[in-house]
């Protein structure tokens, strides 16, 4: 996802690394008691806990407003400000600031800036200014401040009985999200803070039409169900593609956004179910077998079944042929599923929600991190410890922010307004491949190398073994310039 | 007969040349007003049919634009201005004094302007985050004259340049300061040349994207051109109507500086520099 911002951006990367690599780097300084040390929770043990009072959410009245009691308004007169990219996010952090603000008694000023450029921008003040005490950002970037020490370990705060809240619940994070999202190298980076897995959108209302399943049937010889592998899938796109099958009630039967800053998916949402993987521990590419050919040629042949323009298709035109009823199948972030439930939708109340065929989908996802360089470690860790708490969860579910903790997606009033939940929660389980491979500094530049190569072979150019070969031997060479690899 | 078909041929250029340069301003302007169904309507709808003032709504009351807009303002109004006053005395310098180094120091200025400006964002940050200059509107106004100086010079030297020497020769016999050469000969002649350069100054400033993304930080130094790419997301539908509306708020300066002082315009094209 990282490479879906406008290139404009990456303009000024080349002068946010020459920047990073003259000026002062990862300085770790702790000016506050911090992590071991006493807090000013523990100084003030005896206060009474500030009330805030919390709203209701989805008809969820939220409680934990005070962080289990260990906000008192303590901070009073200091300020952290958390850096994030503009739009859902900031909206999100600012609703929760303002309730920390009164529980904590300190100022929280959230900074955004635009898609194109946000990640720049926040690299080069990690680096040099030092403004930030958080930051909330794509697990990959955050993997790679860790690697760079410009992020620091959550663990120390958490063990710091004085400090956390009782009702921090790590054990209720869903457990792959805290693993692949917040750890790094053993240590406890960040706090999952949004998730997003592809999800598989179909038509409900087509796939459960008595004549569809009977033609389908009288085709292939077999029952015309969700499906729930690649080989189910393809059956299933050629079966509804118009230009196949005249009698099908939609135009395309596969359709996903693939312009060349998200084709890869197509190959990666096949990737771990044939039982590849991106990246190895070691940071060394582990796709180019049998399982990176058979997932990249599903792909070549899944797109048959797709527009013509499948290339070219990002976010809007992807969302709107599907909204506008001529796709039967679709591959998609959630956030599709405003789109598809929305009053302007022609697939309102029609749309079917499942984990991507193959069981293995590709997941994105945020996660909120401190800065190494904090004057206000303890006051930042309790921001993003409340930040993510069960309850403030709830807040931000209204800025498209899904819940990162299972116990939220068991709750009946959130399962019966967002019905896409159980899917959620069970992609979110079952991914294994980052949408960005998680290689710290060249994130990016891979995401670029795997466009590159897979728009090839899907338009035809270019073989599949010779693709794999060819981004094998340009992975090796961009992570070896790193000097992270494992010998 | 000749005469006529030269005629057909540029007035058929022109439209051409006019169709694609108003397109876009009609096309952002029917969009601002267009509710969000028309907009991603395929076929397009060429001509708005129905009309909504929602998407200017959007832009004052969610994204905080009034506030954006006045920085902006207050941003390129302060370059525009320390800028024509900085050039108008240095193009003068350039163009009538005849002093050791001057061609090094003309030459110097003009390849200044040769250098991309992404190369300075990084020094404008140390020296910035040095002085605490950083997200300082005060800042923004500082780089801004700085990236402008060059060309401002520049085109100043060229309407000097136009000037008959015989007219300071006058000024001289009437016992003028070199200052008032400068004050009541060579300013007022050179009216149409300030009102040029002020323009393309003003709107270099209006426009900046780079440097106020690396320079500010907080929400209430924020400029338009920020402002309104902030309202792309990633994985959400682009808000097309708020953006189309946004930017044209953004246009209005820059076309009533325009239609007002078209006059000088014209004449300042004919007289300087600029016309090539």
């Amino acid at each position: 996802m990282v490479n879906m911002m406008n290139r404009r951006g990456l303009m000024l990367l080349g002068s946010v690394i020459i920047a990073g690599s003259v000026m002062s780097g990862c300085a770790s300084s702790k000016n506050e008691a911090g992590a071991g040390g006493k807090t000013n929770s523990s100084n003030e043990a005896a206060s009474p806990a500030v009330k805030v009072e919390g709203p209701e959410v989805y008809g969820i009245k939220l409680t934990d407003m005070d962080a289990g009691g260990t906000l008192k308004g303590q901070y009073k007169g200091k300020k952290i400000v958390v850096a994030t990219m503009a739009g859902d996010t900031e909206k999100a952090l600012k609703d929760a600031a303002g309730y920390f603000q009164k529980a904590s008694g300190a100022t929280v000023e959230v900074q955004s800036f635009p898609a194109e450029s946000y990640m720049e921008k926040i690299q080069l003040d990690l680096q040099t200014n030092k403004s930030f005490d958080a930051v909330v950002m794509p697990v990959a970037l955050i993997h790679g401040f860790a690697e760079g020490g410009l992020v620091q370990d959550l663990k120390p705060y958490i063990n710091n009985k004085d400090l956390v809240s009782p009702n921090l619940a790590l054990d209720d994070f869903i457990p792959s999200l805290l693993d692949i999202y917040g750890n790094y190298k053993g240590k406890l980076v960040a706090f999952p803070y949004k998730p997003d897995s592809q999800i598989f959108f179909y038509r409900k209302d087509i796939f459960e039409d008595p004549k569809m399943k009977e033609s389908f049937k009288a085709k292939t010889g077999k029952e015309l169900t969700v499906p729930q592998t690649p080989e189910e899938m393809l059956a299933a796109a050629k079966f509804f593609t118009k230009s196949l099958n005249p009698d099908s009630p939609v135009t395309y039967g596969y359709s996903t956004m693939a312009d060349n800053t998200a084709s890869r998916w197509i190959w990666t949402n096949r990737l771990a179910a044939f039982g590849g993987k991106d990246i190895d521990k070691d940071f060394k590419p582990a796709f180019n077998n049998e399982a990176g050919l058979k997932a990249l040629q599903f792909a070549v042949d899944l797109s048959k079944y797709a527009p013509k323009e499948l290339l070219t298709l990002h976010w809007d035109e992807a969302n709107t042929l599907f909204t506008n009823g001529e796709v039967a199948m679709m591959e998609q972030w959630p956030g599709l599923m405003q789109a598809a439930e929305s009053d302007k939708s022609k697939v309102k109340g029609k749309v079917g929600y499942a984990v991507t065929p193959g069981g293995a989908p590709t997941m994105g996802g945020w996660s909120a991190a401190m800065s190494s360089a904090t004057k206000n470690p303890e006051l930042t860790y309790k921001f993003l410890e409340y930040v993510t708490s069960k309850d403030l969860e709830v807040l931000k579910i209204k800025n498209n922010m899904d819940p990162t903790r299972t116990s939220n997606y068991m709750r009946p009033e959130l399962k019966k307004q967002f019905p896409m939940y159980p899917t959620l929660l069970d992609s979110l389980t079952k991914g294994k491949i980052l949408a960005d491979p998680d290689v710290p500094f060249v994130s990016p530049k891979l995401d670029d190398i795997m466009e590159l190569n897979i728009q090839s072979v899907l338009r035809g150019e270019l073989q599949p073994q010779k693709a794999l070969d060819s981004m094998e031997k340009s992975f090796n060479e961009v992570i070896a310039s790193t000097g992270i690899m494992k010998q | 007969m000749k005469r006529h078909v030269n005629r057909l041929i540029v007035a058929a250029f022109l439209s051409v040349f006019t169709f694609f340069f108003m397109f876009p301003i009609y096309w952002t302007l029917t969009t601002s007003i267009k509710p969000k169904e028309a907009i991603i309507k395929l076929p397009p709808e060429w001509f708005p049919v129905h009309f909504t003032l929602t998407n200017y709504a959007d832009v004052f009351t969610q994204n905080h634009l009034l506030r954006i807009f006045f920085n902006s303002l207050f941003v390129a109004s302060a370059t525009t201005v320390i800028t024509v006053a900085i050039t108008a005395l240095g193009g003068y310098g350039f163009s009538r004094f005849r002093f050791r180094g001057r061609s090094f120091w003309v030459y110097t200025t003009i390849i200044v302007r040769m250098i991309p400006g992404l190369l300075f964002i990084i020094p404008y940050y140390v020296m910035f985050q040095k002085v605490g200059l950083l997200d300082k509107l005060s800042g923004l106004v500082i780089v801004n004259v700085t990236a402008a100086l060059p060309l401002a010079i520049y085109l100043f030297m060229g309407f000097y340049n136009e000037m008959p020497s015989e007219i300071f020769e006058s000024a001289t016999m009437d016992g003028c300061s070199e200052y008032g050469k400068f004050a009541k000969v060579a300013l007022p002649l050179v009216t149409p040349g300030i009102v040029v350069t002020s323009i393309l100054v003003f709107i270099g400033a209006w426009n900046e994207f780079s440097l106020s993304l690396i320079l500010t930080f907080s929400d209430d130094k924020k400029l338009l051109p920020l402002a309104i790419s902030s309202l792309i997301e990633v994985q959400k539908d682009t808000p097309l109507g708020t953006i189309a509306a946004a930017g044209t708020i953004a246009m209005i300066p820059t076309v009533i500086l325009s239609l007002t002082t078209q006059k000088y315009i014209v004449e300042g094209f004919t007289a300087g520099a600029v016309k090539g």
